[in-house]
């Protein structure tokens, strides 16, 4: 297996295209072939409209393919249920977006705990209030996303993203909405909690620091891989 | 199957719960179109139920007790035995035709029906004479009780004395309301009432073999006479006997149809407002699913599935649905229970605002199925939003379709719901209005979606040298996200049933209007001879009323039903041939044309034969429901027996008659040329604005021609009137709950929209639009959704009506166009307020909050 070979990730000639009702097909996509090792992090740069975004939703399992194959954690994304794969993604997928998408309705608390109650592991509540004293919020338990700046929202949904302990987090641009100072904590937590818990990170970015932080960083052209450097460690 | 096992998870209700926290209020505001559809279905089933009972109560006033036994016999020792047990209390009556002497007025006399009642008579009811005590003195005994015709005609007063038989006894007063007849056109001629002891001494009963023997019969309220006592067996029993029963069911039916109408239109009534109230919470769930797309996606992302999300709102939607149904169970019992108390004066009939918990309960039920079913469909959405959505804002979630097998599944519950729920609140008579209507309902639906598919394609193509305000206005009729479909169909379906309820609510209503029935006969006179029929015809005029009626009649009696004979039929218990039929004079006429009541629906009309010949079969005109009753069909043949002569009639053709209309109405009409030398007389009638023109034309014709009858049928009329005119008072008072829940409809996919408005408003104002440009832009596209909604809606309103006149009401049917073009401009009117109401905050809201992602 795959995980046996070390990646928690891996794309095999991964196209996307989409079927638009009066031009000819779009290519998104190209032959994606990508390959990140457990505990690692990769970073994908490029131009907007190159298709970061489409590949991290693709990996993620949150959309399907036009072509090639998606592993995670060594499973074939496309053999599982639309079902199967939202619980895969709970137990092993962590997520942080560019606008945050806290749950409005729920605190801060209760945003971090979903991930846990969504499994019935509603007990690990002191896990969930230790992370969010870890990312520095531990007196902002009961506050609505409203009421919190955009980097307390992001620290909040860094602790969601991580309460499960996954295997691997996403992040598509979880900078692009924050100011330089804000972005920066928010970048030193992602990489210490990725050495602390060993979840792997892929991260979408356009900070050029941010992106050679990460053992790997893939630039994307057109929809395709142009150029991939990894950082021996 | 994992998905119920979803809905049962604790986290699912505990997340439903957690979600409504910031919307609350909003939610509660969305319930009220349940609640107003629950509170109409709840006080509509009640005030049916109350209905029903004053109409029962009426019919018992009409009949004086629950049932009446009649006879040519005393009624044997064993049927009463029989009865007295079962059906509760019992007064006895003897009657008989005979001559009454006014010995103060020279010995003149005048066939009368003397009726000698037992104590206590009517049991429902009650008798009013002049002076008061005339009445309780006459049934102690003391004397006679006559009708003030009687008594003007021979110029008579209360101490006079006259003679019946041996009896001499004096005269107590004169009646001002009568006693209950046992048949209104059975005697046509003035009553006398007294007591049984003085009917002894009349010494005329044993000679008398025309004497009539009734029991009256009142039974405990929850026994139905007609399931619980008129068993086949009694029936059976009483035909050996030759004993004939009325139950207060055959009373109803002179209620006619004006009543069945009023009940059937409640039971609609509340049908349509819970329609509307589903419609409204299919629009609030919508909007409140759009405001939760973005949390869905991340839901999703985070690894829940989508049972789970599915199940968070479905729970949602049950709790609105259950709150929604009992605050309106409690408000339609409110309602029910304030309307004796703050509309005595409206709803004067004895209101006993009895609360029918099963009723209740029942439309409870059927209200949260409904509101659930509804609910459905805008929740079919939240399992297409991709999870992509939380990577990618504006992601529209997949386009719902026929062709998803989730769709096709939502739409058939809603369609087992709607039909069950139409079956259930069908009225008893019209098992399939309310399938009708649900299909009306399908219909409607598909053409307001072709109607909104048409107008998007037409705003695409739409170019004009409107201002540019005009332009966007239209353009979003277009656009992606656009409401036309939801606009459309929402508050076209909502105009459409309000429109219909109220045009046909006023069609009823012309029903009990009083303009209708000034030609509408109300005084029979009866008896009048051949020569008599000109001066009695200038007697009416002369007294400023109009001649209505005029006939000639003939009474016969049945002999021969397709040539077996009418004892055999009768001794037949297999045999669905009513006894009363069997056994009625037939009081029937000839004439050579159809009458404006009547309409030829099988057969052939003829109008005269040349030459009488009895020795053949004679030709026949016979009434629809009688031919029914009868088991015969054109070509079939009857035996009658007209006075004393034995006829064949052969049926050649068969009429629908039109009974709401007090006029002369015949089961059989002959063609001219046949029954002129038979003896028989006229009888014409006419219509007397008040008691004082009908007793004035009474006195004048008792004077001019003793032998007429002037028969008033004002009183029975009357209380018909009565009861439909309070019944018109229920019906536009529950309209009312359908244009709340109409309201709401509108509020709810006005908000739906407003989402979207807000942002591209807030966009346009970045980017320099004034607020005044943002509502013209608004307003435009509000004012266009409601003319179109509401033009559709009132055009297929009208078809509505004509079905449900011709069909189901069966009444004249004519357009209302005020009501069609009224709630044409108001639902454009109303569209535009609450758009700008609704969307104030949109040209006010500061750009920035939009910016930062409105959250
Ligand atoms: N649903 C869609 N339909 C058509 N084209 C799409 C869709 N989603 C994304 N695209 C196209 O795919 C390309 C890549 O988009 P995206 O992955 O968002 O790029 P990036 O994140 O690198 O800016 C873009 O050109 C975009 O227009
Ligand atoms: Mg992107």
């Amino acid at each position: 297996m795959d995980s046996e070979n070390g990646y928690i990730l891996e794309t095999r000639n991964l196209t996307k295209s989409f079927k638009t009702p009066d031009a000819p097909e779009l290519v998104v996509l190209d032959g994606i072939n990508l390959a990140v090792p457990t505990g690692s992090t990769c970073s994908i740069v490029g131009p907007s409209g190159s298709g970061k975004t489409t590949l991290l939703g693709l990996c993620a399992g949150l959309d399907q393919p036009s072509g090639g194959d998606v592993f995670l954690d060594g499973e074939k994304l496309s053999d599982l249920s639309e079902d199967q794969r939202a619980s895969l993604r709970n137990a092993k997928v962590g997520f942080v977006f560019q606008n945050f998408q806290l749950v409005p309705t729920l605190t801060s608390l209760e945003n971090v705990l979903v991930p846990l109650e969504l499994t019935g592991r509603s007990d690990r509540r002191e896990q969930a209030v230790e992370l969010l004293q870890r990312v520095g919020l531990g007196d902002r338990l009961c506050h609505y996303p409203v009421q919190l700046s955009g980097g307390e929202q992001q620290r909040v949904a860094l602790a969601r993203a991580f309460v499960n302990r996954p295997g691997i987090l996403f992040a598509d641009e979880p900078t692009g909405n924050l100011d330089e100072e804000t972005s920066e904590i928010i970048v030193e937590m992602l990489f210490e909690l990725n050495a602390e818990s060993g979840t792997a990170l892929v991260i979408v970015t356009h900070d050029h620091e941010l992106a050679n932080l990460a053992g790997q960083v893939i630039r994307m052209k057109g929809g395709k891989i142009a150029e991939r450097t990894v950082h021996s460690k | 199957m994992k998905f119920f096992r979803e809905l049962l998870q604790r986290w699912t209700w505990q997340m439903a719960w957690r979600d409504t926290r910031r919307d609350r209020k909003r939610l509660l505001l969305f319930s009220l179109s349940i609640i107003f559809g629950t509170a109409a279905l709840v006080s509509t089933g009640s005030l049916r139920e109350n209905l029903r009972v004053a109409i029962e109560d009426q019919a018992r006033e009409l009949l004086g007790a629950d049932l009446m036994l009649s006879s040519r016999r005393p009624l044997s020792d064993e049927a009463l035995a029989k009865f007295s047990e079962i059906a509760g209390e019992r007064i006895d009556e003897t009657s008989f035709m005979t001559m009454l002497r006014f010995v103060d007025a020279e010995d003149e006399s005048r066939l009368v029906q003397v009726r000698a009642i037992g104590k206590g008579f009517p049991f429902y009811g009650d008798v009013v004479t002049e002076p008061a005590e005339a009445w309780g003195d006459s049934v102690a005994g003391k004397g006679i009780v006559l009708e003030q015709s009687l008594m003007d005609q021979f110029d008579a007063k209360p101490g006079d004395f006259v003679r019946i038989g041996e009896l001499n006894t004096q005269i107590l007063g004169y009646l001002v309301k009568a006693p209950p007849r046992p048949s209104a056109f059975a005697a046509f001629a003035p009553s006398a009432y007294l007591s049984p002891t003085l009917l002894e001494t009349t010494e005329l009963l044993g000679s008398r073999s025309l004497a009539r023997y009734r029991s009256f019969f009142k039974t405990p309220r929850e026994i139905d006479v007609d399931e619980q006592i008129l068993t086949k067996e009694l029936k059976t029993f009483l035909v050996t006997e030759g004993i004939q029963h009325t139950s207060i069911e055959e009373r109803k039916k002179r209620l006619g149809r004006i009543l069945d109408n009023v009940y059937s239109f409640l039971s609609l009534i509340g049908f349509m407002a819970l329609i509307l109230g589903g419609i409204g919470i299919a629009g609030a769930i919508h909007v409140h699913i759009l405001s939760r797309i973005g949390t869905v996606a991340t839901l999703r992302c985070i690894g829940c599935s989508t049972n789970q999300v599915f199940s968070i709102f479905l729970v949602q939607a049950v709790l609105l649905g259950v709150f929604g149904s009992i605050l309106g169970t409690g408000l339609g019992i409110a309602v029910q229970k304030a309307i004796p108390v703050f509309l005595s004066e409206v709803f004067p009939f004895e209101f006993e605002a009895k609360t029918s918990w099963l009723s209740v309960a029942a439309s409870a039920g059927i209200s949260l199925l409904l509101c659930v079913s509804f609910a459905l469909f805008p929740l079919i959405r939240v399992r297409r939003i991709s999870p992509l959505e939380a990577l990618r804002s504006g992601i529209q979630p997949d386009k719902v379709g026929f062709r998803d097998v989730l769709f096709r599944s939502v739409v058939a519950v809603l369609v087992v719901t709607l039909v069950l729920s139409g079956l259930l609140l069908s009225p008893e008579k019209m098992p399939w209005l309310g399938l009708a209507f649900v299909g009306g309902l399908g219909v409607a639906i598909g053409i307001l979606t072709l109607i909104a598919k048409g107008i998007s394609h037409a705003a695409r193509r739409y170019r004009s040298g409107f201002p540019y305000t005009i332009r966007q206005g239209i353009a979003n009729l277009h656009r992606p996200r656009n409401q036309t479909l939801a606009f459309t169909v929402s508050i076209g379906l909502g105009v459409f049933l309000i429109v219909t309820m109220l045009a046909t609510s006023k069609m009823l209503s012309s029903q009990f209007s009083p303009e209708t029935k000034e030609n509408e006969s109300n005084l029979f006179l009866i008896d009048v001879q051949p020569d008599q029929k000109q001066e009695v015809k200038g007697l009416i005029e002369s007294m400023d009323m109009k001649v209505i009626g005029d006939a000639p009649m003939i009474s016969m009696r049945l002999t021969h039903i397709k040539g077996t004979p009418v004892s055999e039929i009768q001794a037949d218990e297999k045999t669905r041939v009513p006894g009363w039929i069997v056994r009625r004079d037939f009081r029937s006429t000839y004439r050579a044309a159809l009458v404006e009541t009547e309409e030829l629906v099988e057969g052939e009309w003829i109008p005269r034969v040349d030459e009488a010949d009895f020795e053949k079969p004679v030709p026949v005109s016979i009434e629809e429901g009688i031919a029914k009753d009868l088991q015969v069909e054109v070509g079939d043949e009857l035996g009658m027996d007209v006075q004393g002569l034995p006829l064949t009639l052969s049926i050649t053709s068969i009429r629908k008659v039109d009974w709401d209309h007090q006029g002369l109405n015949f089961f059989l009409v002959f063609p001219e040329g046949l029954l002129e030398e038979a003896p028989g007389f006229h009888i014409l009638t006419t219509n007397a604005g008040d008691s004082a023109q009908s007793g004035a034309l009474q006195r004048e014709a008792a004077i001019q021609f003793p032998n007429v009858t002037v028969f008033d049928m004002s009183l029975i009329l009357k209380t018909v009137e009565d009861i439909v005119e309070r019944a018109g008072y229920v019906v536009r008072f529950m309209s009312l709950y359908t244009v709340g829940a109409g309201i709401m409809i509108l509020v709810g996919t006005i908000l739906s929209g407003q989402r979207d408005r807000t942002e591209e408003s807030v966009l346009l104002r970045t980017l320099g639009a004034s607020r005044e440009q943002i509502r013209s832009i608004l307003l435009t596209e509000y004012i266009a959704l409601g003319l179109f909604a509401a033009i559709t809606g009132g055009i297929l309103s009208i078809a509505a009506t004509w079905g449900l006149a011709k069909f189901a009401f069966k009444v004249e049917f004519f357009t209302h166009l005020w009501p069609v073009a009224g709630a044409i401009v108001l639902t454009s009117l109303l569209c535009a307020a609450f758009g700008m109401i609704l969307s104030r905050g949109v040209a006010n809201h500061p750009p920035l909050e939009v910016l930062r992602g409105g959250k």
